[in-house]
């Protein structure tokens, strides 16, 4: 960790990150830094050995759209991401983006480097988790994708490897008729109690067609089997069928797993309040 | 490490520590003092200072970060037409300028006016949320860019 064996690796396309990444064993992936700056108090920041700064590839810094999905490189700023507007990203996502840090820090973090921060999982992993977004990640010899939700453990175990990073972002562009997006702790500060919870579904003829619940912080939880419970039942839901539900609930996030805590209260909470808003 | 980049326009290079946050650097090698060091975590905005055209916390930004990119510190930005604007709207809103803070106030205006002289309210308070200012408070600080904004579109002719 001493910066004066620290050598910087910058690349400047993706072909060359793959080849220092197939070159260099051990090499450390930074975008904006802000996750290192966050967890550093002195003068200088202490570095790994080798540190591969992907800022500076244009490639990763681009963003598209067509007609079913909205693609982001893990290096657009999530202050570039606030730039396209409310209209042309989903709501959840927009909101969740909004909490993070301040003008001055949204313009170096980027999406991708939020996504892949070690530790907890932070704000834009959970709404992101709801809207099935895809990750297509690299390694020094191939690419494929993966959902969200095979990026880390759903205990937040990082299963990724070192030599590999995110390509792309694959967010589908789908409306929802309910999109909701609750930060836990203060808004533009991490802290240790600090987690997502998203949101979101959608209704035909009164019935529920599609519901995603996914929350982020410490762990993070999005079950489909849980949502497919719920889709096809009548709208608006009674107190009945909302007691009901919780107790599914239960049986659905494992105590073992996860053992009674603050965050899981949490959860339990903004589960109930959100259920209630299809009453 | 040799890191090369544009400052106030003119092209300088350090040999440094790569973890070396930019603020210090500036202070310590370019005796740009006016960005100040502060919080340390990007959150008070005393060292603020423009890459490429967007406002950022000097003090979270590792040197190797800034390697072929432009900085503009408040004082490069002060040989501009566009900071005489801020100065005067600040002036007559009554704006308090102690000077601790000027960077960040300064720059997060200038970026408000770039992408819209007729900023509301709302959009000017979300930009100052990076900005702690012991001195002014905020509603002054918000009229003094509205009236930036209109100095700066009488002199751009803009009606």
């Amino acid at each position: 960790m001493l910066n004066k064996y620290t050598t910087i690796y910058h690349a400047a396309s993706v072909s060359e990150v793959q080849m220092i990444l197939k070159n260099i064993t051990g090499v450390s992936i930074v975008a904006g830094c802000t996750e290192i700056a966050r967890r550093q108090t002195g003068r200088t920041l202490q570095l790994p050995a080798n540190v591969l700064a992907l800022a500076q590839v244009p490639e990763l810094s681009t963003m598209s759209k067509t007609e079913r999905y909205l693609e982001f490189g893990p290096c657009v700023t999530l202050g570039n991401i606030l730039q396209i507007g409310k209209k042309n990203i989903p709501e959840v996502l927009y909101e969740a983006v909004r909490t993070i840090g301040n003008p001055g820090i949204r313009s170096i973090a980027t999406l991708g480097g939020n996504i892949a921060a070690k530790g907890q999982r932070l704000s834009a992993f959970a709404p992101l988790l709801a809207l099935d977004a895809q990750l297509e990640i690299r390694t020094a010899f191939d690419a494929f994708w993966i959902p969200m939700s095979r990026y880390f453990s759903n205990t937040g175990r990082e299963q990724h490897k070192n030599a590999e990073f995110i390509s792309r972002i694959r967010i589908p562009t789908e409306t929802w008729d309910i999109s909701n997006y609750t930060r836990i702790s203060r808004s533009g500060i991490i802290s240790g109690t600090t987690a997502g919870f998203a949101f979101l579904a959608k209704s035909q003829k009164n019935i529920l067609s599609d519901i995603r619940i996914a929350y982020a912080g410490k762990f993070f939880f999005r079950k489909r089997e849980f949502e497919n419970l719920m889709i096809g039942r009548s709208l608006p839901l009674s107190e009945k069928d909302i007691i009901i539900l919780m107790d599914k609930a239960e049986l659905f996030f494992d105590k073992t797993l996860y053992p009674p805590s603050y965050e899981r209260k949490c959860l339990f909470n903004l589960l109930e309040e959100s259920l209630k808003m299809l009453t | 490490m040799i890191i090369p980049f544009e400052l106030n326009g003119k092209a300088v290079y350090i040999d440094s520590n790569p973890g070396e946050r930019l603020v210090h650097i500036l202070r310590k090698n370019f005796k740009l003092l006016e960005s100040k060091e502060s919080c340390l975590t990007g959150r008070c905005g005393s060292c603020m200072v423009l890459v490429g055209d967007n406002p950022v916390p000097s003090c979270i930004v590792p040197v190797f970060q800034v390697r072929n990119m432009s900085i503009v510190t408040i004082e490069g930005f002060r040989e501009t037409d566009d900071y005489d604007d801020i100065i005067k709207g600040f002036a007559a809103a009554g704006v308090t300028m102690c000077g601790f803070c000027n960077a960040g106030k300064i720059l997060i205006a200038h970026t408000i006016l770039t992408s819209d002289t007729r900023a509301t309210k709302d959009i000017v308070k979300g930009h100052f949320s990076g900005n702690m200012c012991r001195c002014t408070d905020l509603e002054s600080l918000i009229e003094g860019v509205l009236q930036s904004g209109n100095i700066r579109r009488k002199r751009q002719n803009v009606k």
